[in-house]
């Protein structure tokens, strides 16, 4: 699966009115764009990789984490051809965390 | 209901409350697994740590995890709490109590409990060293 892009058809198809989607940041995602969470405007037909291709437009500092990174529509994990619907919310989901489950020196 | 054996919080956590949700007389085990803050990865020394948690979709994956260990194993009698926020080192950030008939399955049920939260609920750790700090799990795409 290409990280970002991959819909540019849509761009071709889409009509006057675009679809609205809000994308909440986490961690170092929302350390790197500097707020929680932002709105973008794409036309219709747009998918999540297309979401990713404007955050990268508006903060290039996030691109590099995309290639890790699993995506969330409304709390559920999914693939980034998902085309958006108005209003969903999309979560980038860097690696989770781990850690506990890993044998220590110090204990 | 099993969203109240879900607990997402700032506060300390407190093993023995969580593993009270799980017991009954119709179990002969109870595992509780407690993670807790370590002062060392890879050779660097951890000062403190914090977590970041999305909450509403945290909920649902360990609802999630739930599920598919009642589908398993056909064991409901499960809890956890997660600490976010500030930790300091040697507190508990996670807490995981399975009750079972027999110790064999609370066992493996605790672990893939634990395993799998991991995998899917998306809470994050950011490790504080003296000269720095990172998140886990982002550190190996190696950006400045």
């Amino acid at each position: 699966m290409a990280p970002f892009g991959g819909a540019g058809y849509n761009r071709h198809m889409a009509s006057s009115d675009g679809v609205t989607v809000t994308l909440r940041l986490f961690a170092i995602y929302r350390e790197r764009v500097g707020q929680e969470c932002i709105e973008v405007t794409l036309q219709s037909g747009s998918t999540v990789a297309d979401a990713l291709t404007s955050l990268g437009e508006l903060h290039p500092s996030t691109l590099p984490l995309m290639p890790t990174t699993m995506v969330a529509v409304n709390q559920e994990y999914t693939e980034r051809d998902y085309v958006l619907e108005p209003n969903d919310e999309i979560a980038l989901i860097p690696p989770v965390s781990g850690g506990w489950a890993e044998p220590t020196s110090s204990s | 209901m099993e969203t109240e054996r879900i607990l997402i919080t700032e506060e300390p956590l407190d093993a023995a409350s969580v593993t009270a949700l799980v017991k009954s007389n119709a179990n002969g085990g109870v595992v509780t697994f407690e993670g807790t803050t370590r002062d060392e990865t890879g050779g660097r020394t951890v000062v403190r740590l914090e977590y970041e948690a999305y909450p509403e979709m945290a909920e649902k994956t360990f609802l999630q995890i739930f599920d598919e260990v009642q589908e398993r194993w056909g064991i409901t009698d499960m809890a956890v709490a997660h600490r976010i926020g500030r930790l300091e080192l040697g507190e508990a950030s996670l807490i995981v109590a399975v009750a079972a008939p027999h110790r064999a399955e609370a066992f493996a049920i605790a672990m893939y409990v634990v395993d799998r939260i991991k995998e899917i609920v998306p809470i994050w750790k950011k490790e504080f060293f003296e000269d720095g700090s990172v998140w886990v799990g982002a550190a190996h795409t190696q950006i400045p």
